[in-house]
């Protein structure tokens, strides 16, 4: 018997001669341990402050970590949009840094279509000649990134790609409120405003629901809004969880709440009742609007929306009494963010009627919240990147679309036609997500060049050829995040634990080696901390006094009421009509606008509609078993159907029920409620997950894209994410 | 003496070694020595880190095939290619993958779980998650011994490469009841392991690692044997 060298080396000393360093050392049994851990409470505690990753609200919030690991996590009060209160998604998300599903070593597709584990250099090094290869090849206008936003990435993705002489940067905008943002911007030259909810006499909600798209700033002012005798209403298909600080539901027919906007529009006009002065002072073409006005009475809007006309005059008589303490609430993704041909116009309604009130910038009305930005910066440390040619890959095809966000789907589809090549992807899951993901996982397949940067494999991962680990957003720090608000805020994510994996890498680092290797990095040559503490220089901060408070506040640009805003319109004025859509091929006014897909009227056809749950943030979270432990618990992956309809159908609640449509077929259990529009069918928009690496969300509930055709709003480009119907029958039946 | 050849040659078939070290331990008369070491071991009546009396070594032995199958006896008699050994890691060893199962004992226990880790029946889904109670205990072990864990192992100082790897530290020093307490108090999660392992598709590669945990069940089922016998009052 011999033992020989190599067995003798040990990991853990690197040599042999171990055994002589421990001789004598105290061996602690896991019991002893155990109890000297908790007599000794676990060991050091140190805090730090970051920014939630469960959704784009990016709430504050200072960690306590506990000998290394996190212990907990507690919303910071100067956050203005969490005011020390986390939402459920914040405190399940932080389970991502330790998820046993967690993405740990690059990983490339091997010819059987398997991922395998490969080093960083071969990564970089073959992504690197291709990307060259490409742009030798087809020009860099061929290559895209698609990223959710987050503070860094963000940065990085965006002076990546321009660093490689492309354009072509987005958001998943086209899937969330692109339609929304553009249409505003129509109008009134921003994107977005913000109801001064919690001082209005009345709100009115747009397919928002509070409650269960959680920002707690919001869910705070609007309980402070029912408190205080505010009237909130709410139109919405289905009625949603804010109802507990609501005082009406309007059941709208899905996709019909641009008629409703006109038919009260058409009360305050042919009335007079509203805001004469400052449409004159502050508008054009509002004469135009309201000849068209006429015809759009509230008979004309109930026979569309399923809505009394006297409801519709009724709230429409109300928000004039309440004006300009009122506003109809700007929405998110909603009913209008994305979801029809018609949601670009909706939102250019709603933002008319907005001006009907004359409630911008007024107390209770609807406010442009001032925000800080930092200034630019020493070109030595960080050299410009030169300004791509050309404009980005939709803007011609779909002009009314906002280019920060892009069209990111149109891109991908030209995937297919070898017109877009090479596509990189960070925190996005488009495949799952944007459109149809069938049709989207063939764009992927169908590019030379595909790369994601995640955490976890999603659906976009799967399809990709290269998956690279990004670290967990505890495990980095990330640029400043400006945040606009009444006295905006710029605040940190800052690294809360060490990396839990020691082959992934954090954003910045990711970006700047790709970079190096695909020839650019000569504009990646400074490191995170430098720029971040560079940015807060410009706005009279530091790196280290950002770190120590988390939130910095800007009192000196705190927002005022009364004053007129700028309107960054081509006519300088808000637009009641607009030459851009006119050009686009859309009315130059607001006008009723039919979904692109009628519901057939057989009794069997449902108008698929999603929405968001309080506990989840799209596909993003489902794979965290403590907020999927609470969606079986409650049985939150069930379709909703209306109650009527159900005992039409022979359906009743809990039953398992086949929804098909031409696309895709798939088994649910159902809900059968009265708190839904018969018209539709609710799916929520967080299941369905189809990536087998993600083990507790995986095949739980139906997912609603692989309902939703690939299809494109006109002019906008949205991914028209309720343009579809299914059927419904009982299971066995 | 000679038992820590087992655990420290099973320890590096499990970790990311070169090529030429994968050799040296598989090629050579280590290997031999190792499945000798492996079959003394798993003989009824064996006692961990204990020397073999005269009597025990007349007495006759029972080969390898008594205790593992005939395929894994086959498979740990024939090891793989380091460039097997490497693409299966690539495959199953590697975090967030359909089929990973990586050899990290905290993956295998459910949170808060200190004593019986869980078997996921026919489930995909690894019970636990990275950096549980396991991994924070043999960081603290390792430090407090005035060792370090190896930066590839950061992240997972409960891997099966550094227990194994401090059980064979541990006989090496002559440290043998508690070389036989850490046996017995960190190997109860192999069964699930195994069962993870089983899963896979990749069987003919499989029954090289899932021989080699068996090699380490015998060993921990014949030490909890061995324990339970000198209970008093044991069958009462």
């Amino acid at each position: 018997m011999s033992e020989h060298a190599i067995t003798r080396r040990s990991f853990l000393a690197g040599s042999a001669g171990v055994a002589a360093a421990i001789a004598g050392s105290e061996f602690l049994s896991f019991g002893s341990w155990q109890q000297a851990y908790a007599e000794e409470a676990a060991g050091p505690t140190t805090t730090a402050h970051s920014l939630c990753n469960a959704c784009s609200t990016k709430c504050g919030f200072t960690a306590y970590v506990v000998d290394g690991k996190l212990d907990k996590i507690i919303g910071d009060a100067s956050h203005p949009y969490c005011e020390g209160t986390l939402c459920a998604r914040g405190y399940g998300y932080a389970d991502i840094a330790y998820s046993a599903d967690r993405l740990t070593d690059p990983l490339k597709k091997n010819e059987s279509g398997q991922f395998q584990a490969i080093s960083w250099e071969q990564a970089y090094a073959e992504i690197g000649e291709k990307v060259q290869s490409i742009i030798k090849e087809s020009g860099p206008e061929t290559l895209a990134i698609v990223q959710d936003p987050r503070p860094s990435g963000k940065y990085y993705s965006q002076r990546f790609m321009n660093a490689l002489g492309s354009p072509n940067v987005y958001t998943h905008g086209v899937a969330c409120n692109m339609s929304k943002n553009s249409g505003f911007a129509q109008v009134i030259g921003a994107s977005d405003y913000t109801s001064d909810v919690e001082n209005s006499k009345m709100t009115m909600f747009i397919g928002r629901s509070y409650a269960d798209a959680i920002r707690p700033s919001a869910l705070h002012a609007l309980e402070k809004a029912h408190e205080a005798g505010a009237y909130i209403v709410l139109v919405d298909p289905r009625l949603n969880n804010s109802i507990a600080f609501a005082d009406e539901w309007v059941p709208i027919n899905p996709g019909t709440d641009l008629a409703f906007i006109l038919g009260m529009a058409h009360v305050l006009v042919s009335k007079g009742l509203y805001d004469k002065d400052y449409v004159a002072a502050n508008s054009v073409g509002f004469d135009e609007w309201a000849s068209y006005l006429q015809n759009c009475t509230p008979e004309w809007a109930q026979e569309i929306t399923g809505i009394d006309a006297n409801t519709i005059e009724r709230l429409a008589t109300m928000f004039a009494e309440a004006a300009p303490a009122a506003s109809i609430e700007p929405s998110w993704r909603g009913a209008f963010g994305c979801s029809y041909d018609n949601s670009g116009e909706t939102a250019r309604a709603v933002c008319a009627f907005n001006t009907l009130l004359g409630c911008w910038n007024q107390k209770g009305g609807a406010l442009f919240l001032p925000s800080v930005s930092a200034s630019k910066l020493d070109a030595g440390t960080f050299p410009s990147v030169p300004k791509p040619e050309g404009t980005i890959v939709g803007a011609k095809e779909y002009p009314l679309s906002q280019s920060g966000m892009g069209v990111s789907v149109f891109a991908a589809n030209l995937a297919t036609t070898g017109m877009v090549r090479g596509m990189f992807f960070y925190n996005s899951n488009m495949v799952a997500g944007y459109s149809n993901p069938e049709h989207l996982k063939e764009c992927v397949e169908a590019l030379d060049l595909s790369v994601a940067i995640d955490v976890q494999m999603s659906e976009t991962c799967m399809a990709c050829q290269y998956v690279l680990p990004d670290t967990s957003y505890l495990e980095r720090l990330e640029l400043p995040e400006f945040v606009s608000a009444k006295t905006p805020v710029v605040t940190l994510r800052d690294k809360v634990i060490e990396k839990v994996h020691p082959n992934t890498r954090p954003v910045d680092q990711i970006f700047s080696e790709l970079a190096e290797a695909c020839g650019v990095g000569e504009y990646f040559t400074f490191s995170v901390e430098e720029l971040a503490d560079a940015q807060l220089a410009s706005v009279g901060l530091s790196l280290d006094a950002l770190r120590q408070k988390g939130t910095a506040a800007f009192p000196e640009k705190t927002f005022e009421y009364g004053k007129t805003p700028e309107w960054k319109t081509p006519t300088g004025k808000i637009q009641f009509a607009s030459d851009a859509c006119e050009k686009a091929g859309l009315p130059r006014v607001p006008q009723w606008r039919e979904p692109a897909v009628s519901v057939p009227d057989d009794g069997a056809s449902f108008r698929l509609i999603g929405g968001k749950q309080a506990i989840h943030s799209h596909t993003q979270t489902a794979n965290i078993e403590a907020l999927m432990d609470i969606t079986k618990q409650y049985g939150l992956d069930r379709v909703w159907m209306n109650a009527n309809r159900a005992a039409e159908l022979g359906i009743a609640d809990g039953d398992t029920v086949l929804v098909s449509n031409d696309l895709f077929s798939g088994q649910a259990q159902v809900k059968v409620t009265e708190r839904i529009n018969p018209e539709a069918l609710y799916l929520p928009s967080h299941y369905g997950c189809s990536s087998p690496q993600q083990k507790t969300a995986y095949n739980v509930g139906l997912r609603q894209m692989d309902f939703v055709p690939y299809r494109l709003e006109e002019g906008y480009g949205g991914a028209c994410t309720q343009e579809t119907f299914v059927t419904v029958k009982k299971v066995g039946a | 003496m000679g038992d820590e050849i087992v655990f420290s040659t099973v320890s590096k078939c499990f970790a990311p070694i070169d090529r030429d070290a994968w050799n040296a331990l598989t090629q050579g008369v280590a290997w031999a020595d190792f499945l000798d070491a492996s079959r003394r071991l798993l003989q009824r009546g064996a006692k961990l880190g204990e020397d073999e009396s005269p009597a025990s070594r007349v007495r006759l032995s029972c080969p390898l095939q008594d205790f593992l199958s005939v395929g894994e006896v086959n498979a740990l008699f024939a090891p793989p290619s380091w460039e097997d050994v490497r693409s299966f890691a690539a495959l199953h060893f590697t975090g967030g993958l359909p089929a990973s199962a990586p050899p990290i004992e905290s993956l295998y226990r459910l949170p808060g779980d200190g004593a019986e880790p869980f078997a996921p029946h026919g489930e995909s889904r690894l019970p636990g998650s990275y950096y549980g109670e396991s991994a924070r205990y043999m960081r603290d072990l390792v430090r407090r011994m005035g060792m370090s864990l190896p930066p590839a192992f950061a992240d997972c100082p409960d891997h099966l490469s550094i227990e194994l790897d401090l059980l064979a530290v541990l006989l090496r020093s002559g440290m043998t009841h508690q070389a036989r307490e850490f046996l017995s108090e960190r190997f109860a999660w192999l069964p699930a392991f195994r069962l993870r392992l089983l899963g896979l598709e990749d069987q003919a590669h499989v029954r090289f690692y899932v021989g080699l945990v068996d090699v380490l069940l015998g060993v921990w089922l014949q030490h909890a044997a061995d324990a339970a016998s000198k209970r008093p009052f044991n069958d009462v």
